[in-house]
């Protein structure tokens, strides 16, 4: 059996006043798609993101229970100067791709103001549901299909497709 | 002694991230034979060494905002915490290792308060 020792936050702890010391993993929903996004330590006071801790926790257990069934494709145009290797650098993202996730990382590390992201890896999926909160991602060609029951944040936009870097100050 | 002082900070990162266990950063602090591990939080009030947070706390008090990072979060000033513990007076003698983002295992450059401080 493995072991998966990740965040595990009590209801008193404030992810804001926390969020310089956390890689959080946030989640949101737009018309189409569902999207992962890492924070690498970004300040989250000027944002307006109501993040509950307890349902914060359950995502993560809940995501990581899923099967990781899509093909995906990987951002060939990464520009960091401070990656030991790409392999590493990826290997988180691919993991939410093939979970059904288009997944975003901070670009600057070194700067918890700047509010830059880029798309990493994205998922190849034939067909989507959306219900209510309730979103289900499926291959039309192998009929196998995952259903989302997640604490979605909702995104003001449709987040971008490409590989371009963005302000998330836009889109959320 | 730097150098396996980030050795061991690389081999926690790596750890870290198997678990998908993600702080902001992992970084190290030494003095003499004692080397420290640790990721960045926050430190218990009571277990602040006082020369430390003093010197912190020119930037602001603990957990504002100076220049965007949380005074006394950083994973470099857990460590460095941990090692003056052992060794209040030796603060100006500490040597402070790499920071790895454990994620990604991406080296982060050094704060303001960081470059300051240590």
């Amino acid at each position: 059996m493995v072991l998966l020792y990740f965040f595990f936050f009590d209801d008193n702890f404030n992810v804001q006043e926390n969020s310089n010391s956390i890689d959080l993993d946030l989640f949101f929903l737009d018309d189409n798609k569902i999207i992962h996004l890492a924070t690498a330590g970004m300040s989250l006071h000027n944002l307006n993101l109501e993040i509950n801790p307890f349902t914060y926790s359950l995502n993560m257990r809940e995501v990581l229970s899923y099967r990781r069934i899509f093909a995906y494709d990987i951002n060939n145009s990464i520009e960091r100067n401070n990656l030991t290797s790409l392999s590493d650098y990826t290997a988180f993202f691919e993991l939410m791709a093939k979970r059904g996730f288009y997944s975003y990382d901070k670009v600057n590390i070194d700067d918890k103001e700047d509010y830059t992201f880029q798309l990493i890896t994205k998922p190849k999926f034939d067909c989507k549901i959306i219900i209510d909160s309730s979103v289900e991602l499926g291959n039309l060609d192998s009929s196998r299909s995952i259903e989302y029951n997640l604490d979605f944040l909702k995104s003001k936009t449709v987040f971008p497709e490409d590989y371009s870097e963005f302000d998330l100050r836009n889109f959320i | 002694m730097i150098e396996k002082l980030n050795k061991k900070i690389r081999r926690k990162a790596e750890k870290l991230k198997r678990d998908k266990n993600f702080p902001a950063y992992v970084s190290g602090a030494e003095y003499n034979y004692l080397q420290k591990v640790e990721q960045s939080g926050k430190i218990k009030e009571a277990e602040f060494v006082k020369s430390l947070k003093n010197k912190l706390e020119v930037f602001g008090k603990i957990g504002t905002k100076y220049n965007g990072s949380s005074v006394g979060y950083c994973a470099e000033t857990v460590s460095a915490n941990k090692v003056l513990k052992k060794f209040p007076s030796k603060l100006k003698s500490l040597n402070v290792g790499i920071a790895i983002r454990p994620r990604t295992l991406q080296e982060g450059k050094k704060c303001k308060i960081c470059k300051s401080v240590f």
